[in-house]
């Protein structure tokens, strides 16, 4: 290795570094202010650490908030949405892929074309129309049932099932087993990979999501997580929130997510990389 | 089963009738996969689409009952309540900004990571990170960490200290404002760039490098200008159309670190719409309708420009 390409290196080590710092700032940040007081927070703004750390800023935020509840509500809307759309969507893409039923490919087409319709122009209709039927709003109904059918998890699985080598069911088909079997005891064992892609994407769009639940939800018995932290501590009533015990409920409500990434983080990446992918 | 009635049907023991009854099961039951599926995407998704069109004619604020008023609430929005023309220009202002900031700090990602070296995997980790948190979570952060209020956040502090004064974003300065969302929208979004151009970059065959050092071109500049780039251009143009879409869709960023203000400066138009829902339906589903325009045009103009790059 001769001088330049050495220098290169390290020019290139340090530029990792610096932007790396960059990156990781707001995370040390928030991690900081919510271990400070709050006076300090709002006066000593440039204090990178806190001069005696106040944990005490953890079980506050859990207090001001309905935290527990508001956990559970954002897990279970979360957990369902997520298993129902990979179940319902494993199925549609089951057939769309493997199957040959009058019409598919056109619905399969116009499945896709809805991709383009997003929740956010969608939210009007659909309060009013949950309004309408008495008890849905600020229901885990109103929460998870609208966003079960997902034509971009179908789509997911579509994709996947059709790599899957024709010998398998057809051999199972001579076993004389019926579509139902096959799906269940073939097809639906082999899609790990679709399945993935499908929990981690709409599991962090689940959990981190805002407009619905704010749209959906006025009972702050129902309120997630992200919505506790955006309505009730950051546009509380108090002009200015304690910023402490705030950035300590944003470090409570981001330890879910970072946790599972920094476990499956193999997995996260393929499955950003894979929505790239086209059909 | 199936492969006993062919048999049947071969040897004549069942009837072409019979056949066909089958074959209608067969295919019954093939559907009926997809039922639960298409039965919820027509009530949460078909027919809402219908419902919003239908509600831009009227005029309803949730008490009574809606009152055809025909393109009243369209005149309203694009020639009386500027605030609506505004939210667009707010809107468009915001996708110009942070798409291409976004792709391009991802592409500068992509590029540094993209060889073999030690700590590699830690770097990307480190670049990944922001984009699995909440736009709640960082909007809160940036919001306290530049905050321009009665007490000043880490940074206008800092730039107080050596005599600047930060512009005040958060009470006058509609424009920086906005740059203050692009810039924490840019942190949290390009590891989604970076990925994709990785994938891209790593799926270039390196006897392009090798061909074109016998070409004459040595250094890297040259090398990523006339070969890695045009070769990314796909993955380019899925960003600038997946992030376009995004970013025309923004509304969490806004309402979290600047509840659309100062005066209305970031409130794009799926804000507006959020804004006018309750008390105005017919005004909030008007704009809903012309956004729902909006997309289906950028998708038309993304398809025919795909097919174009098919066919050359």
């Amino acid at each position: 290795m001769n001088r330049q390409q050495r220098l290169r290196i390290v020019l290139k080590y340090v530029v990792l570094v610096l932007v790396a710092v960059v990156f990781l700032f707001p995370f040390a940040w928030m991690l900081a202010t919510s271990l400070k007081t709050n006076t300090e927070a709002l006066t000593n703004p440039t204090a990178l650490l806190p001069a005696v750390p106040q944990w005490g800023n953890y079980p506050a935020v859990i207090g001001a908030l309905n935290f527990w509840r508001e956990a559970l509500n954002s897990l279970i809307m979360t957990l369902g949405v997520t298993f129902g759309q990979i179940i319902l969507a494993a199925l549609a893409g089951y057939a769309f892929a493997r199957l040959k039923f009058f019409g598919r490919d056109v619905l399969f087409l116009l499945i896709l074309a809805t991709l383009i319709i997003p929740f956010q122009i969608l939210f009007v209709p659909l309060y009013l129309m949950l309004a309408g039927w008495g008890d849905w709003l600020n229901t885990f109904k109103a929460l998870i049932i609208p966003s079960l059918a997902s034509p971009f998890a179908i789509f997911v699985f579509r994709q996947f099932f059709i790599t899957v080598p024709k010998e398998l069911d057809e051999a199972a088909k001579i076993d004389g087993a019926g579509y139902y079997r096959i799906f269940w005891t073939v097809m639906l064992p082999l899609a790990g990979p679709a399945v993935a892609t499908v929990f981690i994407l709409t599991f962090l769009a689940q959990w981190n999501d805002l407009l619905k639940p704010l749209v959906f939800n006025s009972s702050s018995d129902m309120y997630t997580l992200q919505q506790g932290l955006a309505v009730t501590l950051n546009k509380g009533a108090n002009l200015v929130p304690n910023v402490a015990t705030l950035m300590a409920g944003v470090v409570l409500a981001s330890i879910v997510p970072v946790v599972m990434f920094l476990i499956g983080q193999k997995w996260f990446v393929r499955s950003v990389a894979s929505t790239g992918l086209k059909g | 089963m199936q492969v006993q009635v062919q048999e049947q049907v071969k040897t004549g023991i069942v009837s072409p009738r019979q056949r066909s009854w089958k074959e209608f099961l067969r295919q019954w039951q093939a559907f009926s996969f997809t039922v639960p599926a298409l039965v919820l995407l027509s009530i949460f998704l078909i027919y809402p689409i219908g419902y919003v069109v239908y509600l831009g004619f009227q005029r309803w604020n949730l008490l009574g009952t809606p009152v055809y008023i025909g393109l009243q609430n369209y005149n309203t929005i694009l020639f009386r309540d500027s605030s609506f023309l505004q939210s667009i220009g707010v809107t468009f202002l915001f996708v110009v900004l942070a798409v291409p900031t976004q792709i391009g700090l991802g592409l500068f990602l992509a590029i540094l990571i993209e060889s073999k070296f030690r700590g590699r995997t830690f770097f990307r980790t480190v670049f990944f990170i922001p984009l699995v948190i909440s736009f709640v979570a960082a909007g809160i952060v940036f919001e306290w960490m530049f905050s321009t209020g009665a007490n000043l956040g880490t940074f206008p502090q800092l730039l107080a200290n050596i005599g600047i004064t930060f512009p005040d974003w958060q009470h006058t300065n509609g424009f920086i404002a906005m740059i203050m969302v692009v810039i924490m929208n840019t942190w949290k979004s390009a590891g989604f760039s970076m990925i994709l151009y990785l994938a891209g970059l790593q799926s270039i065959n390196p006897d392009y490098y090798e061909a074109a050092q016998i070409d004459g071109i040595r250094n890297a500049w040259q090398r990523f200008r006339f070969i890695s780039w045009p070769l990314l251009v796909p993955t380019t143009a899925l960003l600038i159309i997946t992030n376009t879409i995004g970013s025309f869709q923004a509304f969490e960023p806004f309402y979290v670190m600047t509840s659309g203000g100062p005066t209305g400066a970031t409130t794009s138009i799926i804000y507006y719409i959020y804004n006018n829902f309750a008390s105005r339906t017919g005004i909030a589903t008007a704009a809903a309708t012309l956004f729902l325009l909006g997309v289906l045009a950028i998708t038309a103009v993304q398809l025919l420009v795909s097919r174009q790059q098919e066919t050359y």
